[in-house]
């Protein structure tokens, strides 16, 4: 099998969409700190995401295999496929971690340890101790979900402080939405394979509940933020606005639930995160013009 | 972390063993983050853990954590004498090696880890007995393990990697959690082999003097290790499956 077919399979492996989606909380993060658009920086995240988001997303795969196989929606990935067996897979995401470690340690040891700290949760923590025992599995693997944004902002202010952590703490109070929907609509999946998520043990109202709470943490986070750095009031208030649009639509389901409300309130989250990781960098942008005036 | 490691249904030794490795993951983050301070802080957790699954008893943990970091704050601040921590690591270990519950005796080592070299010798000596107490190859490995924080005091960083890359070696060449009962984990030697090259290269860094690089490449390997020996069960004795997904099963392992 040619070399080219398995770098593309490694690439799927990265997950690109969520690999893309990632970036957006990654550079977000790094702008909103103040951070400058320069070429190697810019090149130096974009290494360190690949690596450190795209690499262990690779490595959970190779370690899910066995559930890959058997799930629907997973078994044409590349190791269930038979694309790229596991050894190979194996060898191919270190290496690509490895290069996420070490364009991270080119910019600072925050940066790198932001990375690892991603590595930790979401392969020992998430994958391996928490995911298939606890329906609030996500919980830990929402703290690596926070990892890119904690990194973009220690990229710019050279430091973890408490605005990074508010920013990661805001990814990680948002995907519950995220997830527990997508697992409501592959809830057959999810059952097959014998993980177990809120969504598929607990009621729809139950889960409901727990999407809602989730969200408002996310809001008073955002808010937190505004207080604690002085702007941000644009992202605030556009995440305020989508998240009482998304309880309505969260009520809806608790009473009628569906797999197809339930597709239709994942894709609605996506867009939150990302809106709020693009207008954070502008807030900041439009504080510097304020104050210069 | 004890609620965490309850859901890896690890009991026993089992649970010592994923508290441990719980616990250098994260001295290892810690490291990594420049934090030595934080490297001490892993293994108070793990001590914790370990009164909670030798014991049993929630009470018995709160009180062991409570004494723990009375221990931790006192010797931190120089407010309690060496002698303090040293009647914590002793304690455990007469009462471990009293009820032959080695478990209580790594939770001893695990809380010596928190002092300084004298507190390190003393559970250097007490591991090396537990290790010959025991002849299987996971209690060897786990004792040199428990040994990687302790050492990180006492002798130069590159000895503590050395150290616990050793351990790993050893826990995966034991077979690891398969041999431990009741704890649904596995080894998964193929994923062992590039996070030794990666622990390799950060000791080998260390060793050079880049001290840098070893820092963040190290941490790296020591958690991949630490993930290629939790590996769960796979999810094929849970399920009935079709010979299809079997075959499937089988071609992705």
């Amino acid at each position: 099998m040619g070399l080219a077919r398995k770098l593309r399979a490694i690439l799927v492996m990265t997950k690109p969409l969520q690999l893309m989606l990632l970036s957006i909380t990654l550079y977000g993060a790094y702008f909103a700190a103040g951070g400058k658009p320069s070429l190697r920086l810019m090149t130096l995240l974009a290494l360190a995401a690949l690596g450190g988001i795209g690499g262990v997303t690779a490595l959970n795969m190779v370690i899910e295999s066995d559930i890959d196989s058997i799930m629907e929606r997973t078994r044409k990935r590349p190791i269930p496929s038979g694309i790229l067996s596991r050894d190979e897979a194996a060898a191919y995401t270190v290496a690509l971690i490895i290069v996420g470690v070490i364009a991270a340690g080119l910019i600072n040891r925050y940066v790198a340890a932001a990375v690892i700290s991603g590595l930790l949760f979401d392969i020992i923590l998430y994958t391996e101790i928490s995911k298939r025992n606890t329906p609030l599995n996500i919980l830990l693997g929402g703290v690596a979900g926070g990892m890119p944004a904690l990194g973009g902002w220690a990229a710019a202010r050279g430091s973890i402080d408490v605005g990074g952590l508010l920013l990661s703490g805001i990814v990680m109070a948002w995907i519950p939405m995220h997830i527990w929907f997508i697992s409501y609509y592959y809830k057959s999946d999810y059952v097959k394979a014998g993980v177990p998520m809120a969504s598929t043990l607990l009621p729809p109202k139950e889960v409901a509940k727990l999407v809602k709470a989730s969200l408002a943490i996310m809001v008073v986070l955002l808010w937190a933020f505004v207080v604690v750095e002085g702007y941000g009031l644009l992202a605030a208030s556009m995440a305020s606005i989508s998240s009482l649009i998304a309880y309505t639509r969260i009520s809806k389901f608790a009473v009628e639930p569906s797999r197809e409300a339930a597709r239709g309130l994942f894709k609605f989250a996506s867009p939150i995160i990302a809106m709020v990781f693009l207008s954070l960098p502008v807030d900041y942008w439009l504080v510097g013009k304020v104050v210069a005036l | 972390m004890s609620s965490l490691l309850y859901w890896t249904g690890c009991r026993g030794l089992g649970a010592v063993y994923c508290a441990l490795i719980a616990a250098a993951s994260f001295a290892s983050l810690a490291y990594a983050a420049g934090f030595t301070l934080g490297s001490a802080i892993a293994p108070l957790f793990a001590s914790t853990v370990i009164a909670l699954t030798s014991t049993g008893s929630g009470l018995a943990a709160a009180a062991w954590l409570v004494l723990t970091t009375i221990f931790f704050l006192g010797h931190m601040t120089g407010v309690l004498p060496e002698y303090a921590g040293l009647a914590v690591v002793g304690t455990a270990i007469l009462w471990g090696a009293a009820s032959r519950r080695y478990e209580i005796v790594y939770a001893g080592l695990a809380a010596g880890s928190l002092g300084d070299p004298t507190i390190a010798a003393a559970a250097i000596t007490a591991s090396g007995a537990a290790a010959a107490a025991s002849t299987r190859r996971l209690h060897a490995g786990l004792t040199v393990l428990s040994l990687a924080p302790i050492t990180y005091y006492a002798i130069p960083t590159a000895a503590a990697m050395v150290t616990a890359s050793l351990a790993f070696a050893l826990v995966v060449a034991s077979g690891g959690p398969a041999r431990l009962k009741s704890c649904p984990v596995r080894t998964d030697a193929m994923l062992e082999v590039p996070a030794l090259i990666v622990a390799g290269a950060g000791i080998l860094l260390e060793a050079a003097g880049i001290g840098y690089w070893a820092s963040l490449i190290w941490p790296t390997g020591f958690i991949l290790q630490a993930s290629s020996i939790l590996v769960p069960e796979p999810a094929l004795g849970n399920l009935s499956l079709s010979s299809e997904a079997q075959e499937r099963l089988r071609e992705g392992s």
